[in-house]
């Protein structure tokens, strides 16, 4: 039973993560800044948090498990690459979004509401 | 950087984001994928066969990581070049060929995911190749990985030449 329960914890997860960042990409592409900003970030925070917290697991299993070096090697550099990952691809999209906090620019005809 | 370039620059981003951050998880993987080769190249691998399979693979990765990264910086600046022109703003340097640009930059998303299943194809022919040398035994097995190998590289030249075809597509006096 526990295994069955983390297994449908871990779909569950899964599925929410996927959908989290369809929503987050939809609304970075879009030509408009995100109508609600808190959303948008607490929904980025959100996907941060879970490559933050995979990393995390991902290290402490790695510095626990000693007896196998190559085994620990593989699961730092896992651990290592989860978080690269999420630092690149917040640093990205918050990029991407820096021109939403400025005020509009005289002369410029894009459509979005800077 | 003047304020036209900025804003094509976060335009660009915005517009190609879930390419760029596909891209991006792949650079990181392929990254992960040659330093963990490159630790095992420093220890003792005794199996001369085994210990070339794995600098030829790692050699396929670094070759990977860099044509990665000029394919997304040449899919970025098609659009960055694009950006003002395409949206009406006068920009001070109009690029040339800039027809094409506009034509290839609505693509660049779907470019980008044709380039990381190029590379994952490329991947899983070099595992099973690897998997038929080293670890497989007998000979129907060890036909059967190559056999598999050589379909996921005949898949990933039939998309670069369908890739290569788009570009082309939009190059074309033809079209304009």
């Amino acid at each position: 039973m526990p295994v069955a329960a983390t297994v449908l914890a871990a779909v569950k997860l899964a599925l929410g993560v996927d959908s989290l960042s369809a929503a987050v990409a939809n609304d970075l592409a879009s030509r408009y800044c995100p109508v609600d900003r808190a959303a948008f970030l607490g929904r980025l925070g959100f996907l941060v948090t879970v490559c933050a917290a995979a990393a995390l697991a991902l290290f402490m299993l790695g510095k626990r498990n000693v007896r196998n070096a190559q085994c620990t090697e593989l699961v730092l550099i896992g651990a290592y690459s989860i978080a690269l990952f999420a630092l690149g691809g917040g640093a990205l999209v918050l990029f991407g979004l820096t021109g939403c906090l400025a005020g509009s620019v005289a002369g410029l005809t894009w459509d979005w509401p800077w | 950087m003047d304020v036209i370039h900025g804003l094509a620059l976060r335009y660009c981003v915005r517009q190609d984001a879930r390419g760029l951050i596909a891209l991006w998880a792949l650079l990181v993987a392929l990254t992960a994928g040659a330093v963990t080769l490159l630790r095992s190249l420093r220890r003792d691998i005794g199996d001369r066969t085994r210990r070339r399979m794995v600098v030829f693979a790692f050699a396929a990765l670094a070759c990977f990581i860099l044509l990665t990264v000029g394919v997304g910086g040449t899919i970025f600046r098609w659009c960055y070049e694009s950006a003002a022109p395409s949206l009406g703003l006068v920009a001070p340097d109009v690029p040339r060929g800039i027809d094409a640009l506009v034509c290839l930059s609505p693509h660049a998303v779907g470019m980008m995911s044709g380039w990381i299943l190029i590379v994952l194809a490329c991947l899983v022919s070099i595992g099973l190749l690897a998997l038929g040398v080293l670890r497989l035994r007998g000979a129907v097995r060890r036909a059967l990985a190559f056999a598999g190998a050589g379909v996921a590289l005949l898949f990933a030249l039939a998309d670069v030449g369908l890739m290569l075809f788009s570009i082309s597509w939009c190059q074309s006096q033809r079209l304009f």
